[in-house]
């Protein structure tokens, strides 16, 4: 049976290495690790698996250090591990199978990338050459991202390489954590400026220093870089088990600079390349969906979820070609004010991947904006059945930004029962009692934290708002005077006058700064959800005329969506007065108009948002809608003025029938 | 021999273009021979200016003939034969040069045949109209005679210079091809040998008369018969064939032609633009831009081939554009257009495409600096169609602007007043009608009913009342100036009577006025909405009219979905739902 070296060149890795090492036994018979100058437990973590432990002094670069290894290694084949990485248990069957193969040369191993937040982490094959004989001409080239490969193919042109697709490697090392920790992005490309200096045009590392470029948000050299590594390439030989990604990554880095049509052309080669690369087609659909060509960028985001299971050499993200597209998809029906549409793929796309949150937010928007309490309520716990304690939070936090105070409610206190017992959970729990005039709980909730030194001033604030609510101008004075004890900063001292103020209380008109505005908003939507109109008008009133100005569309708006058509016509009158071309303001008075059945004038409104912003569907959509209404007016005349004329009567049931 | 060059020409009533055909030859002619067979205008009276050499030659039906004697009594080296309604460019004045220095016998020449007016409707095909003045050289033939010379070797192509056939009016075409049809009849019973020739030309005068099956039926005796070198006339004849199968909605069958022939004549552009317009009528979208293409990569065809002006550039160009929209790819399309309007701005429709697909994604200001920076919109023609896609895009006030810029003279016209009065701009509106009134009078009736609109818009009731009595007593306006009062009266408030005979009109008006209202732009919209208003409610007092109605918001409807076609087509579902049928 042929014997497998381990080797692997560390620093200061006793947080992972011992998992490393433990999952490699039983399948290698040695163990060979070059530390470059630890300062921690982890030679002695080495020794404790029998590794045979070199010292080496950094050179600056890892291909030194790695033929280091390969140097004292006795095996008939080298298997390489970083210290952030581990071998599947399972894997270990093939890979003896692996090694037992006469006439291969080495091997490419699939790697399961483990990387964003410790929480939520997503995975993203790849696939590396990790595997090969022990031979003396095999030695690494490359200060970083170094590779072995070129050494074996100079040998031996026709060496036989394979790639292993039962054996796996787990690398966790671009988890968020571990990235902070160690502050990869800048060490890496620091070594790989050096190791392009070394090498200038060697196309591997072009591809590592574009990436890590990519990875350090610097996308125009990025693309530099990588067009370097592209030019000359072709799709076949041993640079195709990275050429996939290369392209990849040129219509990602492109896209994120913002050079759609650039990051198109290279979907499409990419494209007739690669026909069922689901990544290319899911970026191709954010080129066009930025672009607004939401038919071809639909048809893309189409293709992604179409297509199956992705080859190694994609390095395939996860959810391209299912729950990401999905979201997408939903987000175009929503371009074309079709929700109903947009909920199904957003449904689809959170089933695939319970995880994915962000499709869980558009369905709860959807909801709470078009259906029921109850309908909501029952959905939602048809959707979510086993919540944790945290999910049931989340749930809540996702209806509490939307205002719907009783839902988010119930939630925070299933959380709360479920066990989940923070400061955040409970006052979030109290603002949706005290939405719900239960005023006793929710200050009994307060309370733990009107003392904590965190929390106390929130708290607090929340009491004045209930009681303000409660219309407890009592309270209201004695909350607020505590506060403001505390000594309060300007906007916000400002924000609790206008809760105490009595209505002969004057004291000059206020304006806020943005981040204040949005408490200030918040509040005036709390007020609104408890049927306080007339609060929010005494509090309008004390505004100064500059800041009504500048939130005009916004309380139009707010005021539109509770149906409050003549304030929200007001505010639509302030902001044609500031700016006559605002697609949204336009939007929303074309709403108003069509709500109060003038649907000429909505016409015009629309017809205007239209010329405002012609790449936009909606105002188009809404104009068919309006134009439909206007069909059924005509027809409901055409009955009344000639009852005799059975036709008009068969046109407006039909008509009726379908709207 | 004495001098270089003798212009031969047989006359009969051409007074009206004579003498732009003498003033282009008369400074590289050393003489013009002038034969005339019978004219009873001042044709005679104009050629006395620029020649002696008149001669008469009583007609004998025979245009061969005519031409001979012109030629025999020709006296310079070389003979060039001209029709009256032709002109000789010459730009560069090198067409002396070529025959005095030239071993060869007889030189094809580009003649551009205009099919319309402006300038670029035209074809182009070489023919042999310039030769040395040898009595082997004489035409045959009793009509569309050709000068025959057995030698093709000793014949050269100029296309330096070119001679210009002037586009006859619609009348003054059809009698022609009446004329020749009977006289070519005529030759057939004299000439049985020349069938073949006599039955092309006899295909080409009936397509002129929109006779596509006895034309198809000449092409394909000629298409039958024609030897495959005879390029000249047998490629002609299959664009013949190919025409009349389009024209009768055959598309399938002259893209059979188009395919056989293409590999015959595979520098033929015109098949390839012919095989691309029957696909693109089939729905083939796809494979029609292939065509397209195929035509633009071709180039102008050699000059043996009649060729269509434009086929290799911008009729293909926008063909391509329309191929590329249908298929969703709108961007291309654009791109398309714009190469079609480079390659011709007089050519103006790519105007309205380009302005279409682009108006999806830029707003209309972004759009006039665009066209009028790559000059799109520089001629008179393109100035309009940018004015009216702008009032059509609900931007009057643009369109106004466009049509009275800085450095144009503004120009008065109606459809100015109409983007001044849509824009709610009623003193400018006004003003411009005035301008128009002081040069032309009140005279038509569409200035006169914007200006009554003005009126109804400013709530002057009684003087549009005024205007509208006024116009009721020219008669043929009379419908017109009806539903104008109509709808007067019921803003005042009070209903009319209309008699059968003008609802019709009526409705149509009324319409009108509502959907030029739904273009409307400003500050004034609670005038145009108020009109607009009553305008429904006065149509669907009528039965006919509630219909008209329902179909027009529905063609709206049709126009929205268009427009968002052109982007986002495969997701149609989104903002295309079933409607009810009428």
């Amino acid at each position: 049976m042929p014997k497998i070296s381990l080797c692997m060149i560390v620093r200061n890795e006793e947080k992972c290495l011992a998992k490393c090492l433990a999952s490699v036994q039983g399948i290698v018979e040695e163990i060979i690790v070059v530390d470059t100058g630890s300062e921690d437990e982890t030679k002695r973590i080495a020794a404790g698996f029998a590794a045979k432990v070199i010292d080496f002094i950094w050179t600056g670069s890892f291909a030194d250090a790695r033929n280091a290894s390969l140097e004292a290694a006795s095996g008939d084949w080298i298997l390489f591990l970083d210290a952030d990485e581990y071998l599947e248990q399972a894997s270990h069957e093939a890979l003896r199978k692996a090694t037992a193969q006469t006439d291969v040369e080495g091997y490419y191993i699939p790697i399961i990338n483990i990387y964003g937040n410790d929480q939520q982490p997503e995975q993203c094959r790849d696939i590396l050459f990790r595997l090969f004989r022990n031979r003396s001409d095999y030695r690494f080239r490359g200060i970083i991202h170094e590779q072995v490969l070129n050494s074996i193919l100079e040998k031996d042109q026709n060496a036989r390489i394979e790639s292993a697709q039962d054996i796996f490697i787990y690398h966790y090392g671009y988890l968020d954590s571990q990235v902070q920790e160690k502050d990869k992005v800048t060490r890496n490309l620091a070594m790989l400026e050096q190791q392009l200096k070394d090498n200038p045009g060697d196309k591997y590392v072009c591809y590592q220093y574009g990436l890590e470029l990519y990875r350090a948000e610097r996308y125009r050299e990025a693309i530099e870089m990588l067009k370097q590594a592209l030019a000359g390439l072709t799709p076949g030989g041993p640079e195709g088990m990275y050429f996939p990604k290369l392209i990849r990554l040129l219509v990602m880095a492109h896209y994120q600079a913002g050079s759609y049509e650039e990051a198109i052309e290279y979907v499409k080669y990419g494209l007739s390349i690669y026909p069922n690369y689901a990544d290319i087609y899911h970026y191709g659909g954010l080129c066009f969906y930025v672009l607004r060509a939401y038919g071809t960028s639909f048809e893309y985001f189409m293709q992604a979820v179409k297509q199956g299971e992705q080859a190694y050499i994609y390095g395939a993200y996860p959810g391209m070609n299912g729950y990401k597209s999905y979201f997408y998809m939903g987000k175009i029906c929503e371009e074309f004010g079709n929700e109903e549409e947009a909920l199904g793929y957003y449904l689809t796309g959170f089933r695939e991947n319970p995880a994915f949150h962000i499709a869980l937010e558009q369905i709860i928007r959807i909801l709470v904006k078009g259906e029921e309490r109850e309908d909501v309520r029952k959905t939602l716990a048809h959707m979510c059945e086993c919540c944790t304690a945290e999910a049931k939070y989340l749930i809540g936090r996702m209806l509490f930004v939307e205002h719907s105070y009783q839902l988010a409610g119930e939630y925070f206190e299933e959380a709360v029962a479920a066990g989940l017992n923070t400061a955040e959970v409970k006052i979030c729990l109290a603002i949706c009692l005290g939405q719900q005039d239960r005023v006793n709980e929710a200050f009994r909730l307060l309370d733990e934290y009107v003392y904590h030194e965190e929390h106390s001033t929130r708290a607090l604030f929340n009491k004045v708002v209930i009681s303000w609510l409660q219309n407890n101008a009592f309270k209201v004075r004695s909350f607020t005077e505590s506060l403001m004890l505390k000594g309060l900063e300007g906007d916000f001292e400002a924000i609790v006058r206008l809760l105490r103020a009595s209505p002969k209380d004057n004291f000059g008109l206020v304006a806020l700064r943005p981040d204040s505005s949005e408490v200030l908003f918040d509040i005036l939507l709390r007020a609104i959800d408890h049927g306080d109109f007339i609060k929010v008008d005494e509090i309008l009133a004390r505004m100064q005329q500059a800041w009504l100005n500048t939130y005009a569309l916004r309380l139009m708006q707010m005021y539109a969506s509770y149906n409050r058509l003549v304030e929200a016509e007001r505010y639509g009158y302030i902001c044609f007065g500031n700016h006559q071309e605002n697609f949204a303001a336009l939007m929303c008075m074309g709403d108003i108009k069509s709500k109060k059945a003038e649907y000429w004038e909505a016409t015009e409104y629309y017809r205007a948002a239209v010329s405002a912003d012609p790449g936009n569907p909606r105002a188009y959509i809404k104009l068919l809608k309006i134009y439909d209404k206007l069909c059924l007016v005509t027809l409901k005349m055409a009955v009344e003025k000639h009852p005799d004329v059975e036709l008009f009567k068969v046109m407006l049931a039909q008509e009726e029938a379908e709207l | 021999m004495t001098g270089l060059l003798s212009i031969a020409m047989i006359v009969k009533d051409e007074e009206a273009v004579l003498r732009d055909c003498l003033d282009s030859v008369k400074e590289i002619a050393d003489e013009i021979i002038i034969v005339d067979t019978g004219s009873a205008d001042r044709t005679l009276e104009i050629a006395k200016d620029y020649t002696e050499k008149i001669y008469s030659c009583s007609w004998q039906g025979d245009f061969s003939m005519a031409r001979n004697f012109a030629i025999e009594q020709c006296r310079c080296k070389w003979v060039l034969s001209l029709d009256a309604d032709e002109r000789l460019e010459d730009p560069e004045g090198t067409l002396r040069e070529l025959i005095s220095s030239t071993a060869k016998e007889a030189f094809m020449l580009p003649l551009k045949n205009y099919t319309g007016p402006g300038c670029s409707a035209y074809t182009v095909i070489g023919v042999l109209r310039l030769f040395r003045n040898l009595p082997q050289y004489r035409y045959i033939g009793r009509i569309h005679e050709q000068v025959g010379i057995a030698n093709q070797e000793t014949v050269g192509y100029s296309d330096k210079s070119v001679i210009c056939h002037s586009y006859n009016g619609y009348y003054r075409r059809k009698e022609k091809y009446w004329r020749n049809i009977k006289m070519l009849t005529a030759q057939l019973v004299c000439e049985p040998e020349n069938e073949v020739f006599i039955k092309y030309y006899l295909g080409c005068e009936r397509l002129g008369l929109g006779q596509y099956q006895q034309a198809y039926d000449c092409f394909l005796f000629a298409y039958e018969h024609l030897d495959k070198e005879q390029v000249h006339f047998r490629s002609s004849t299959v664009r013949g064939m190919v025409a009349c199968l389009t024209a009768m909605g055959r598309f399938a069958d002259a893209l059979a032609v188009c395919m056989k022939e293409t590999v015959e004549y595979p520098q033929y552009t015109d098949l390839y633009f012919d095989g691309g317009i029957a696909l693109e009528q089939l729905e083939e979208y796809a494979i029609a831009a292939r065509w397209f293409t195929a035509a633009v990569q071709a180039g102008t065809p050699p000059a043996l081939y009649q060729h269509s002006n434009g086929t290799e550039s911008f009729l293909a160009c926008y063909h391509l554009g329309h191929c590329c929209e249908q298929l969703g790819s709108c961007e291309e399309a654009a791109q398309w257009y714009e190469k079609a309007l480079a390659a011709n701005k007089n050519f103006i429709y790519p105007i309205y495409r380009l302005f279409i697909v682009l108006g999806t994604k830029q707003s209309c200001e972004k759009l006039i600096k665009y066209f009028t920076e790559q000059g799109y919109a520089a001629s008179e023609e393109g100035h309009q169609a940018l004015g009216e896609l702008l009032f059509a895009s609900g931007r009057p006030d643009l369109a106004a602007r466009v049509c009275g810029q800085e450095d144009k003279p503004v120009k008065a016209s109606n459809e100015l007043a109409k983007y001044h009065l849509y824009s709610g701009n009623f003193e400018q509106a006004l003003a411009v009608m005035e301008e128009l009134q002081a040069c032309q009078g009140m005279n038509s009736a569409a200035l006169m009913e914007t200006d009554i609109l003005c009126y109804l818009f400013l709530q002057d009731l009684n003087t549009a009342k005024e205007k509208c009595l006024n116009m009721w007593r020219y008669e043929p306006w009379r419908g017109k100036a009806l539903a104008l009062l109509t709808l007067t009266k019921r803003l005042g408030g009070h209903r009319l009577t209309v008699g059968e005979q003008y609802q019709p009109v009526l409705i149509d008006s009324l319409l009108k006025i509502i959907a030029d209202c739904s273009r409307s732009y400003g500050e004034s919209s609670g005038a145009f909405i108020k009109v607009a208003k009553c305008c429904t409610d006065i149509i669907s007092d009528f039965r006919q009219g509630t219909l008209a109605l329902f179909d027009y918001w529905q063609s709206e409807i049709k126009g929205i979905e268009m427009l968002l076609d052109l982007r986002h087509k495969s997701v149609r579902g989104l903002y295309v739902w079933k409607r009810p049928g009428h």
